[in-house]
């Protein structure tokens, strides 16, 4: 997953097509408000990523659109019909409507609920900074990448450090560069790689977690013992000697190793929830009814735990951050500039710890994870509003 | 079981409790006013939700945060005659009088004991709370109290909750209950929660103690062929406001309030043939705006242009026996009948 | 009647060795000699992992050795080696099995052989010298952020919707969000640089190397406020969890029924507090908590490279970048068996406090 050609005009071009599309059904609704969101949603999201993101975001946008419009003529229960006008038998179009209404009306209770938590609606705004800064920062402000040892030189000066000024609002690092350039490209392939290495944690985790607890027997117990293995042994020095073992051209593959020794925990955790659920009278009904491993896993045990799944995938994150920047930090990992870890090393090594004057190119990158991280954990508080029914019906 | 020539242990004079709720104040309990004498056993019963639980908690004032007791006095008689108002005590007098006064023994006691600590210890701790602090003489009682409730009392004493079915629970907590001798029992809904073998041996006991140690006790059911058995006075609540109250016999032979005949109507009979179940269509109101009037009048086949306009008082119709309801006399015409089909 | 032909002894002995075997037997399928076989093999397990794990590694003590030779002494790349190759009792070049199968023999006998790079010091001894100072800092920071946050979780969870329920719930999230050591670098960088609350050159580090050491208040003095800094660190970046943590646990302790029938029994506050709402809200902090101390061991790398505090976690890194094997392997084996010791005792401890527990294993 490259994003080296985000936020170019192709992408606004993209955007602005795709964003067409829920416009379009907006007006044939008869609805303005929603259609104008949508196509400004798309529009974002195709700047941003493209065709990656334009095209999901279209069904979300129409789902959105109908979800304002649309009433179920057919539900016995929101429509007062008579059970005897009800006609069950409905056509694939009706059923995509019906889906994607559903869908709509979804996204908006959890867009309400995501606003309501105020700390968790300040992690997410951080979370929005952070994605426009990595993503849109890049085209307004150029990386300054080459050293400039006279022609920004103060007079007198010892080093070529300077501290936040006018020019440069962050100040100048070790051999002169503009550290503000430094911050806004140095995070993506941070960010980039520490969400790569979450979600393939939380892919593993429930993959192995639901199959050990569903199948049960011989595989149940080799994947638990290789599981407590692996959480046996200290995470972050293993990481280490892993480090110095593989060269880490690809950054994905370092989002691997981090999935391949985070998954174990969630992994557990996946197992005992799905284990007491097993136990359950619903999914024990879903097995004599004969539904099938895939539809017992996704329909009836897996939205009972998206919660936790999902706060776990967050944490994974955080935790994925927390290895790479130390990595880094420690000088483990080759460097590949710009990034922040490399700036908090080189930093470091270049004594900006105690010079007074070079503080900002310690302390730049020092908040920008700090505030990344942190709006990780508040994020999290949202989550729970938004996949927690109790708590959204606001008890 | 003439009961009324006894002294008044418990005197409830016009109590209100509320709750803060996000839409405004919930009345749970209103204007209630009963006395209990010595050895008296009082049934509550009503639906779910009519405020039996707010009124028993109301007592011990043991109310969650959001609730308050908005007015009215609980008097209550020491043994040694001394009358005090509950809603006056102090925190530390309220904490003597909770268990060595009046007990509530909860309902479903599946979760009612300390999972980490030994029936033992509970024991030794309620009666170290009171002072007592002679381990011995306690442990002894509480063996002997084991086995009125018919426990295996060393076996039971020395165990941990989780060994003891919910029905032994029950009984531990019952036996707890009673001892430190306290003058009121508060029971709430005994046997929901447990089969119906296990109510019976249950009941039996709590009629043993009854017998042995003399206690009077406030009985809440839903259940009227329990109510029937163990109670001397019967009173029915209804959206938090005693409707009817009465001796045992009075009530269920001569009810005077459409909700109680509803009630005793919607028992099926063994004596009647095959019929539709009757029931009380509708259900209980809305506590925070209740419907003006008598409450029951939405739900009341006999309802009049007067039960919806004014609530109808508590009238001592019959000596010991009160109702509030402007229809009491063609309630008492419809008791009488036979009743081939569902009048309600 | 008449004795029998066998003498007393010949009956005695196949007896007693009956009797072993079946001791042996039940102890060894019981729960405990499960358990304790189950530790004892994955820290084997562990152990040959990293064995193998760490010679996959590119470059080796004498390859290191060798170019740093031929770097600064301008040595012709053979002589270099046979020098390197003698400074250290290291063969590259014998297979792994052999080297394994060594190893084996020296574990068996506690030895954890001897550090490749600092020649002829023990293992052993080098790990007990780092290992004190990092149980020291860890387990201090551990134990005051667990302490802090059992009593301030519980008594937000009794002062619900306050002020100070609020205010500590925003600041323990904050503080839980930041990597430990980004609170270090901003201590540093802000309480001691910008600021200057506290002298960053003489705070790095351990103790003061010019103290003598000994049981002296001066030395004590100077390693208790050489500590002050990583325990500050670490207790910063883990009370917001245990706060969290008991907070939601004293909740729901507290809508349980048998608090409000402590209540209505009239049991005083306190003792409600401690044997009700405390013991039992409690038990899931209490098995992450020994889990936790196994962890201490490994202690925090980077934090001791921050501060420069010669730790466990200092050795380790150290011993990677110069490829000491037995060391890197020395660490490794004591930081896994310390993480099983502790997972066994925290299944213990559960089973002590919550009886509920006991019952499942006896069967």
């Amino acid at each position: 997953m490259d994003l080296q050609s985000v936020a170019s005009l192709t992408g606004l071009i993209i955007g602005a097509l795709c964003g067409l599309v829920p416009l379009a059904v907006a007006i044939r609704k008869r609805t303005l408000r929603p259609g104008i969101l949508g196509f400004v949603a798309c529009l974002f999201s195709g700047f941003a990523c493209n065709v990656l993101g334009g095209l999901p975001m279209i069904v979300l946008a129409v789902a959105v659109v109908i979800s304002y419009t649309y009433t179920d003529k057919d539900d016995p229960f929101l429509s007062r019909a008579r059970l005897e006008d009800v006609d069950f038998e409905e056509t694939f179009g009706a059923m995509v409507t019906r889906r994607l209404a559903s869908l709509g009306r979804t996204t908006r209770g959890a867009s309400r609920a995501l606003v309501r938590n105020k700390a968790g609606f300040l992690g997410f705004l951080g979370l929005v900074f952070f994605f426009v800064l990595t993503v849109f920062g890049p085209m307004l402000i150029p990386y300054d990448g080459k050293p400039h040892y006279y022609d920004r030189r103060r007079e007198g000066a010892i080093s070529l450090f300077q501290g936040p000024s006018a020019e440069f609002p962050l100040g100048l690092d070790w051999q002169g560069r503009d550290i503000l350039s430094h911050i806004v490209h140095g995070g993506r392939s941070l960010i980039l790689t520490a969400v790569q290495a979450g979600v393939l944690t939380t892919i593993i985790a429930v993959i192995l977690g639901a199959l050990s607890a569903l199948l049960g027997g011989l595989l149940d117990r080799a994947l638990t013992m290789l599981a407590n293995f692996i959480l046996t042994i200290p995470q972050f020095p293993l990481l280490v000697v892993l480090a110095g073992l593989i060269s880490f051209q690809e950054r994905f593959y370092l989002a691997l190793l981090l999935a391949v020794l985070d998954w174990p925990s969630l992994m557990r955790a996946v197992r005992a929830q799905v284990l007491s659920l097993r136990e359950r009278d619903y999914v024990e009904a879903a097995v004599v009814l004969d539904l099938g491993l895939p539809h017992i896993m996704l329909r009836e045990v897996l939205p009972q735990m998206i919660s936790y799944i999902s706060i776990n995938t967050i944490f994974s994150i955080q935790g994925a951050m927390y290895a790479i920047v130390g990595l880094v930090f420690l000088g483990m990992v080759p460097f590949t500039e710009p990034d922040w870890g490399v700036m908090i090393f080189m930093g470091r090594s270049q004594g900006a710890l105690f010079s007074r004057d070079a503080a900002s190119m310690l302390l730049s990158p020092v908040i920008a994870v700090a505030l990344f991280q942190l709006s990780l954990v508040l994020f999290t508080r949202s989550l729970e509003e938004v996949f927690n029914p109790r708590l959204r019906a606001g008890l | 079981m003439s009961v009324p020539e006894q002294p008044i242990v418990l005197s409830l004079q016009d109590v209100s409790i509320s709750y803060l709720a996000h839409r405004g104040r919930v009345q749970a309990v209103s204007q209630v006013s009963f006395d209990l004498h010595q050895r008296e056993t009082l049934a509550l019963i009503g639906e779910s939700g009519c405020g039996k639980s707010t009124l028993n908690l109301g007592i011990i004032r043991l109310l969650p945060q959001t609730g308050r007791v908005d007015r009215g006095k609980i008097l209550y008689t020491t043994r040694e005659g001394q009358v005090m108002d509950v809603l006056g005590l102090s925190e530390r007098e309220m904490r003597q009088f909770r268990w060595a006064e009046c007990a509530m023994i909860f309902q479903a006691a599946l979760n009612s004991l300390n999972p980490v600590i030994r029936v033992r210890d509970m024991v030794y701790d309620t009666a170290q709370a009171h002072g007592r602090r002679d381990r011995a003489g306690v442990r002894n009682r509480m063996l002997d109290l084991f086995r009125k409730v018919r426990l295996d009392p060393e076996r039971v004493f020395n165990a941990y909750p989780h060994e003891l079915s919910g029905g032994m629970r029950q009984r531990v907590l019952l036996a707890l209950g009673v001892l430190l001798n306290p003058q009121v029992v508060i029971l709430d809904e005994p046997t929901t929660a447990v089969d119906i073998l296990t109510q019976r041996t249950i009941l039996e006991v709590l009629k043993d103690l009854r017998e042995a140690m003399g206690f009077s006790s406030i009985f809440i059911s839903h259940d009227l062929s329990i109510a029937a058995e163990m109670a001397d006075t019967v009173a029915t609540m209804y959206a938090g406001e005693i409707v009817e109250i009465g001796p045992v016999n009075e009530l269920f032979y001569r009810p005077r309030h459409a909700y109680t005949l509803g009630l005793l109507q919607a028992v099926p009979k063994l004596s009647a043939g095959a019929q539709e179940l009757s029931s009380i269509p509708g259900s209980p109101p809305d506590l925070i705006e209740p419907p003006p009037g008598c409450k029951f009048h939405p739900r009341c086949p006999l309802a009049t242009e007067r039960c919806r306009r004014e609530p109808p008082p508590l009238v001592e119709e019959v000596p010991g026996h009160r109702v509030a309801c402007f229809e009491s006399a063609q309630v008492l015409a419809h008791s009488g009948e036979p009743a081939e089909e569902p009048v309600i | 009647m008449e004795a029998t032909s066998a003498s007393p002894v010949a009956q005695a002995a196949p007896s007693r060795l009956v009797t072993w075997r079946r001791v042996a037997a039940r102890v060894l399928t019981g729960y405990t000699g499960q358990t304790v076989l189950q530790g004892i093999v994955t820290i084997w397990a562990v152990m040959t992992f990293t064995f193998i794990l760490i010679r996959q590694m590119p470059s080796n003590p004498v390859e290191i050795e060798t170019e740093r030779l031929v770097r600064e002494q301008q040595l012709s790349y053979d002589e270099a080696r046979s020098r390197a190759a003698a400074l250290f009792e290291f063969d590259p070049d014998q297979p792994i099995l052999e080297q394994y199968v060594a190893y084996l023999g020296k574990l068996i006998r506690l030895d954890l052989g001897k550090s490749i790079t600092s020649t002829g010091t023990q293992v052993l001894d080098q790990i007990l010298e780092y290992l004190p100072w990092t149980l020291f800092s860890v387990g201090l920071g551990l134990l005051i952020s667990f302490t802090i946050g059992i009593f301030v979780g519980m008594a937000m969870a009794y002062w619900r919707g306050g002020l100070f329920d609020n205010l500590v719930t925003a600041f323990s999230s904050i503080l839980f969000g930041i990597p430990n050591y980004i609170i270090a670098l901003l201590i540093i960088l802000i309480l001691g640089v910008q600021l200057n609350v506290f002298n960053v050159a003489s705070a790095l580090g351990r103790v003061d190397p010019t103290i003598k050491p000994g049981f002296t208040t001066e030395y004590l003095g100077s390693v208790l406020s050489h500590a002050l800094l990583p325990v500050v660190t670490y207790v910063s970046a883990t009370v917001g969890g245990w706060i969290l943590t008991m907070k939601s646990s004293t909740i729901s302790t507290l809508g349980e029924e048998y608090v409000t029938v402590a209540h209505a029994r009239g049991l005083p506050q306190r003792r409600v507090l401690t044997a009700y709402v405390g013991r039992n809200a409690m038990l899931p902090l209490v098995t992450r908590l020994a889990i936790s101390i196994g962890f201490v061991v490994g202690g925090s790398v980077i934090i001791e490279d921050i501060y420069r505090y010669r730790g466990l976690g200092k050795f380790l890194t150290t011993a990677i970048v110069a490829r000491d094997y037995t060391s890197m392997q020395g660490v490794f084996l004591v930081i896994a068996a310390s993480v099983v010791v502790a997972n066994t005792l925290a299944d213990v401890l559960y089973g002590v406090l919550d009886p509920r527990v006991r019952m499942g294993k006896e069967r």
